[in-house]
């Protein structure tokens, strides 16, 4: 995949970050639960690189919260961080993952990002946004517990969105 | 109307402001407001503040006030976080992880009416700036960067693209919707579960086209010779009088919040 198409695809799912929030808006408390800025964000790190994955998951939160006021601006810092960490690790594990089947490496990719992401979410905000009035059990419920069913959500439908795109012969040789 | 996010267009100084000034005058708002908050007369102060900003940009306080109240349930569940998970040595009640404290409540609202301000602050930023503004006054702040390889040229064209394929995904995602309901899926009423199950046959279709519509563009734009070098134009920031006082206010603000703070003392 050339640089422009990657920057094409970096851009759409950085605008995707913005409209499908909007969407999920519509399920009572939809964006808590099912986090939908995560999924543009893996999806760019999995499809393109991990520089790109990196740069949608700073600028897409910054973008929606500059269109849609969402994450507000004290959740904005961390989510940039959490975000970004998912990009990056997802793009770096794609590249690193040789097993033949795509829906293994995306899998495998996806579950070591969100972990990685969360660990460092939890970091930045023990150590910077939330110093002293963080707690292991607040990081426990808030990365894994509430967001639960968002976690579902991103592993069953990635690797679905990777093969449509995948069939429709958009992806690159490398990640399919 | 939902003023989050929105542009307000009115004559105003904030609005004819330079971006890249704006961005970081309202950043060392942000700062002030944040070190304001540990305090009552810090919130008053912030509060002040804001309103006085409305005013002078003409831009109307009370659909701010709506579009936060469509916000209650993610308020009510930092309030919640913050009043059950904070560790306190007083308190009310204790189970396993969960601590319920006073501590915790004063934490809660302490949080909401910061996250509640914060957005305010957000509010007014892109009521008076557009979108491609705050991206040229971005590019113009990053510029720097450029000197050490960073490609902030090629961050800004992808910012740029986004922005201009954000409305267009959102006119697909509500095509799909529409046919979706067409054909009775999606419906959106019933369980928690099932309506979420619903969003899957809409995910799916809204990311194949965004990617399809994204590759045609990268073939049309290779067929016209397009290439991303150093050569493009640099956004230039206009330094005026009005952008001079207005940085100049944002320093003091965020001076009188540190010397408050105690930082100074």
């Amino acid at each position: 995949m050339n640089i422009l198409k990657k920057s094409l695809f970096t851009a759409v799912c950085i605008a995707l970050c913005t409209v499908l929030p909007m969407a999920f808006h519509a399920i009572p408390n939809g964006g808590i639960l099912f986090s939908p800025m995560h999924l543009p964000v893996l999806l760019c790190g999995v499809i393109t690189s991990w520089p790109f994955g990196l740069f949608c998951g700073i600028v897409g939160p910054l973008l929606s919260f500059l269109f849609t006021g969402m994450p507000g601006a004290p959740m904005l810092p961390q989510m940039m961080v959490e975000l970004g960490s998912y990009g990056f690790m997802a793009g770096l594990m794609i590249r690193i993952m040789r097993t033949k089947s795509l829906s293994a490496n995306v899998l495998v990719s996806l579950v070591i990002a969100m972990l990685f992401g969360r660990i460092v979410a939890g970091c930045a905000r023990a150590f910077l946004f939330a110093r002293g009035s963080y707690s292991l059990p607040m990081w426990i419920s808030s990365y894994f517990i509430s967001c639960f069913p968002a976690i579902i959500l991103q592993l069953v439908l990635i690797p679905l969105i990777c093969k449509a795109l995948d069939k429709a012969g958009l992806l690159s040789e490398k990640t399919a | 109307m939902n003023l989050l996010g929105a542009y307000h267009p009115a004559v105003s100084m904030l609005h004819s402001l330079d971006p890249a000034y704006k961005i970081i005058s309202f950043s060392l708002l942000f700062v002030a407001v944040v070190i304001f908050s540990s305090s009552i007369a810090g919130y008053f102060i912030s509060a002040l503040i804001i309103l006085f900003l409305f005013y002078v940009a003409h831009v109307p306080v009370h659909p701010v006030l709506k579009s936060l109240w469509r916000f209650r349930a993610f308020f009510l569940t930092i309030f919640l976080m913050n009043s059950f998970f904070q560790p306190s040595e007083t308190p009310i009640f204790s189970f396993y992880f969960i601590t319920f404290s006073f501590y915790g409540i004063a934490m809660g609202i302490r949080m909401v009416m910061c996250v509640a301000i914060l957005t305010s602050l957000s509010a007014l930023l892109t009521a008076t700036t557009t979108p491609i503004a705050i991206t040229k006054g971005l590019n113009a702040l990053l510029h720097p960067l450029s000197y050490l390889h960073i490609p902030v040229n090629q961050a800004a064209e992808i910012i740029s693209m986004a922005l201009c394929l954000i409305p267009l995904i959102a006119k697909e995602s509500e095509d799909i919707v529409m046919s979706a309901k067409a054909r009775g899926l999606g419906s959106g009423s019933g369980k928690l579960k099932d309506r979420a199950l619903s969003m899957a046959p809409l995910v799916i279709p809204l990311f194949v086209q965004s990617f399809r519509r994204a590759d045609e563009m990268a073939m049309a734009m290779e067929a016209r010779g397009y290439s991303d070098g150093p050569h493009r134009r640099r956004m230039r920031i206009k330094t005026g009088s009005a952008e001079i006082l207005v940085l100049l206010i944002s320093i003091l603000i965020l001076l009188i919040s540190i010397f408050m703070k105690g930082v100074f003392v």
